[in-house]
């Protein structure tokens, strides 16, 4: 058997009123109650939303954190954010032919003679004899 | 006091403000849907107090999840079975203890009224099934599409049961005066 399309004038309009009012309607004179539930969904409706503005204001601080960093990091090392500082060398002050004269003259050290002290100032200040 | 007119916006329109914080959209929902959601607190619970403490909870619970939500079936549909759960949990704590599946059929209290009793006889004579629509939909105001979510059915077998349901209330002699037999 071919189904009749379902429609709803195929129920008579008195049953479907009778049908309907089976159950009563919201009864009257509640406004007050109806002020007080509204009262409290806008506090709830709200709510969520406070806390998502926390985890803004928690995102801009990690952000306004991160730049402070890269701003200290560029700042030492000269202006170049993206270059790391040099690490630290120890670096002995190159001799002179004074100090080695000076060391050479030292009380207890035997007297270099002169042919030695030409050929320390030549290593020293040479930069071809290393 | 005079009363509010209706917001021109659809539902989903309405939900997208209100989750935006409009809590004007909120009201007109609220405005929209109150008396059917009684309605269905009532038939669920069957007294003023608890359908008005239903109503005031899903309502609550809308405007809980109302932030992140997104409407993508109609408000009824999203409201309905907050509405049972709701109202199981009210008649639990009357002791009042109605399976979910029997709640969906359940009937408004008997009244001293001869025609509204006699109606109700007429909807308790029909089968589960068929009484589930019928009510889903002539008393409940849900739509073919809604009432095949609500009770997780394909559409077709809604429209099926639906189209039986008319063919006995058609042939119940309770019935006569309606069909002018």
């Amino acid at each position: 058997m071919a189904m009749a399309p379902i429609n709803d004038d195929n129920l008579p309009e008195g049953l479907r009123a009778d049908l309907h009012r089976l159950t009563p309607s919201l009864p009257a004179g509640i406004a007050h109650r109806e002020r007080d539930l509204l009262a409290q969904a806008h506090s709830a409706l709200n709510q969520p939303r406070g806390r998502r503005t926390g985890w803004r204001w928690l995102a801009a601080g990690a952000a306004v954190a991160a730049m402070l960093l890269v701003a200290v990091t560029a700042s030492r090392s000269g202006g170049n954010p993206a270059a790391t500082p040099p690490a630290p060398v120890a670096v002995a002050p190159k001799p002179t032919i004074i100090d080695a004269m000076i060391a050479a003259r030292r009380p207890g050290v035997k007297q270099p003679d002169i042919d030695q002290i030409a050929m320390a100032a030549v290593s020293i200040d040479s930069p071809e004899v290393h | 006091m005079s009363p509010v007119p209706d917001d021109p916006r659809s539902d989903a329109q309405l939900v997208a403000a209100a989750a935006g914080g409009e809590t004007s959209a909120f009201d007109a929902l609220f405005r929209r849907h109150r008396d059917w959601t009684y309605r269905l607190a009532y038939r669920f619970t069957g007294t003023d107090a608890d359908a008005w403490d239903v109503l005031q909870e899903a309502f609550l619970y809308l405007a809980r999840r109302m932030p992140s939500l997104t409407l993508t079936t109609s408000l009824r549909t999203l409201l309905f079975p907050a509405i049972r759960n709701l109202a199981i949990k009210a008649n639990t704590k009357r002791r009042k203890l109605v399976a979910g599946e029997e709640l969906l059929a359940a009937l408004p209290a008997r009244s001293s009224d001869q025609s509204t009793d006699n109606l109700l006889q007429v909807l308790e004579s029909l089968g589960l099934p068929h009484r589930q629509v019928v009510i889903l939909r002539y008393i409940d105001d849900l739509s073919l599409e809604e009432i095949a979510e609500v009770l997780a059915i394909p559409l077709g077998t809604a429209k099926s049961r639906l189209f039986h349901a008319h063919r006995l209330l058609r042939d119940n002699p309770r019935c006569r005066k309606y069909f002018g037999q």
